[in-house]
């Protein structure tokens, strides 16, 4: 908990900086904006933490995205109904992930190899289906899933709000939570408590592909059109955020609130850089040196604290 | 004799062709056998699909194999591994490049060189010249014409601000850009040039925080291809009221729908059939001791809702 009002504070702090350094932070349109363009990542994240804590990661929904909206995309070109077409993008989302809950967890394939080459497939399937031409102009009532407003906030803003309260939920409130943080503790004593360990981690790949075959959907939608490089490197930055919020790479540790402060940092700064003008050449090295400062301030007040409570 | 007559009418329709046409030294008499390679990068990029028409067209013509090779993705490294394969692969009868750094395929231009293979540039030509023939856009001319456009739309007032990738062909058009804007356009404002990641939502991402960032921009110029998936995003905008205008970069067939629909204002695009087709020609006249110049710049496609709709059919005669 003490980590969570860190960050918060962490945000808190950034948000008053570039109220005061910039004229048009805290404008209507910028917040919403930013929250806008968070939402997408959010809605994985949120089943990406539970990965997490179950002691897995996932490398392939970058992948997922692209492939889950391509094929919608191509089925609606060739004239097929939207809900059959969203049906089938669920579904080809839903094959990947069991295949890379199977592949990881019941052949005992290192998750980092399993799910790389699951998304080389799915972009290398995705490119021989499209033959690199991205399908676009859909059906009005499709284009509605990622484009509708509400309140002035894009719709991806309650599925993102709808997937963090459920899964938060799962996770605090669940004795199928309890299970997911003492199986990423310890998955081996876990399965001696006899807690359904295997079953578990398929299910969190389950939900992660299911979430990112959504979010392809959506993408597919709100653009009108589905392109192969929709997302370029989501799955780091859902990563990145999940670890700065207090996710352990090694699971057990975790939870979605503090994964989405972690993203609400990365996207405070990647809004910063372009509001204070920096440099393109240097933006990288500005957000990663801003990220690393943070991720060390935060650790570094986690020491002391436990220090003085020793 | 055709060839050389075609060479030549290019030429001659080009007025930015470098005025000293250089013969290059070849080696006459080379087996002309084997493929010709179009290597580029970000190869999934639907801005390639004409091109590799082209390419392959013009080696059906000269009775040569065509292959488009390169990574998928933007990846310098990748791309220089597929080059050093390229020269020492034996079917390699020349190489069509499209350079993502110029310093590290040096190298291998030297060793291309030295087993008689022709290397021919596209899209952005190195520094040193050390290939045998660039034929593309120039991005300094791009730039330009992308500043007089928005110059014309904008009647020289407000202001305007700029969006792309770091690429070296992206930051040269930008630079030329805002000097041409800068230098006939006393009065306008500019935003700083900003950046994105590469992908559709990246670039959506970046676009929404400048817009807020800068509320009074008449027009942003989209400097690489991605700007075209952008079209729903700047509707979306417009619906809201914003009336900024987006000039984007590459007529592909979501960029072109982008005008259709009213979206972008225009698209500026390299004509890669053209150009391509040329290369293949190039390395091919190259192959055969035929002298050919060293530059030879295309003029970049202007595109807007008057002549939308014959691109539109072209493109999708191209993307067959």
């Amino acid at each position: 908990m003490k980590r969570i009002i860190g960050l918060a504070l962490i945000n808190i702090a950034f948000i008053v900086l570039l109220a005061m350094t910039t004229p048009y932070f805290m404008s209507k349109g910028n917040l919403i904006t930013l929250i806008d363009n968070m939402a997408i990542e959010a809605i994985v994240l949120s089943g990406y933490t539970l990965l997490l804590i179950g002691g897995h990661f996932d490398l392939s929904t970058d992948g997922v995205v692209a492939l889950s909206g391509i094929s919608a995309g191509l089925l609606m070109n060739s004239g097929v109904s939207w809900y059959i077409a969203v049906g089938v993008a669920m579904l080809v989302a839903a094959f990947i992930g069991l295949v890379n809950g199977i592949v990881v967890i019941k052949a005992n394939i290192n998750g980092l190899i399993a799910t790389l080459t699951t998304w080389w497939i799915c972009i290398g399937v995705g490119l021989g289906m499209t033959k690199g031409l991205s399908p676009h102009s859909f059906p009005d009532i499709f284009q509605t899933i990622g484009q509708t407003r509400v309140l002035g906030f894009r719709i991806t803003v309650i599925y993102a709000v709808i997937a963090i309260i459920v899964i938060s939920v799962i996770l605090h409130l669940t004795r199928t939570g309890a299970h997911i943080y003492t199986s990423g503790d310890n998955s081996q004593s876990s399965a001696l408590m006899g807690i359904e360990v295997d079953r578990l981690g398929i299910g969190a790949y389950l939900l992660v592909a299911l979430l990112a075959g959504f979010v392809g959907v959506v993408l597919s939608s709100r653009m009108n059109a589905s392109s192969i490089g929709v997302v370029d490197g989501m799955t780091l930055r859902i990563i990145a955020a999940a670890v700065i919020g207090g996710c352990s790479l090694s699971g057990g540790k975790g939870s979605v609130i503090g994964g989405i402060l972690g993203l609400l940092l990365m996207s405070i700064l990647g809004n910063a850089i372009i509001q204070w003008g920096i440099s393109p050449y240097w933006q990288k090295a500005v957000l990663g040196g801003i990220l690393l400062t943070a991720a060390l301030s935060e650790r570094l007040n986690f020491v002391r604290r436990r220090k003085r409570n020793a | 004799m055709v060839l050389f007559m075609a060479v030549f009418v290019l030429s001659a329709c080009q007025p930015l062709t470098t005025p000293t046409p250089v013969a290059t030294a070849v080696p006459s008499g080379r087996s002309l056998e084997g493929t010709y390679y179009f290597l580029a990068g970000n190869n999934a990029d639907p801005f390639y699909k004409p091109g590799v028409k082209g390419f392959k067209d013009a080696g059906d013509l000269v009775g040569m194999k065509t292959a488009f090779v390169g990574p998928m993705d933007l990846n310098v490294a990748e791309q220089m591994k597929t080059f050093e394969q390229l020269v020492n692969a034996p079917d390699t009868a020349g190489i069509f490049w499209y350079p993502m750094d110029f310093v590290q395929g040096e190298v291998y231009i030297k060793e291309a060189k030295e087993k008689g293979i022709p290397i021919v540039i596209g899209a952005a030509d190195s520094p040193n010249k050390t290939r045998d023939a660039f034929i593309g856009v120039n991005d300094q001319i791009f730039g330009t014409a992308a500043g007089a456009w928005a110059a014309e739309l904008t009647n020289c007032q407000g202001k305007v601000g700029a969006i792309a990738l770091v690429q070296a062909n992206t930051d040269a058009r930008i630079a030329a850009y805002y000097d041409y804007l800068k230098q006939m356009c006393p009065d306008m404002k500019f935003a700083d040039r900003i950046s994105h990641d590469g992908s559709p939502a990246s670039a959506t991402t970046a676009l929404d925080a400048y817009l807020a960032a800068n509320p009074d921009l008449s027009l942003i110029y989209f400097a690489d291809g991605s700007g075209g998936q952008q079209g729903q995003n700047w509707l979306d905008k417009q619906a809201q009221g914003v009336k900024t205008m987006l000039l984007v970069t590459d007529t592909t067939d979501l960029a072109l729908q982008g005008v259709k629909d009213g979206a972008f204002v225009g698209v500026l695009g390299q004509d890669t059939y053209t150009e391509e087709y040329w290369g293949v020609m190039l390395l091919d006249a190259i192959n055969k001791g035929v002298p050919v110049p060293d530059t030879l710049y295309l003029a970049a496609n202007r595109v807007d809702k008057g002549n939308v709709d014959a691109f539109i059919a072209r493109m999708a005669e191209l993307n067959k």
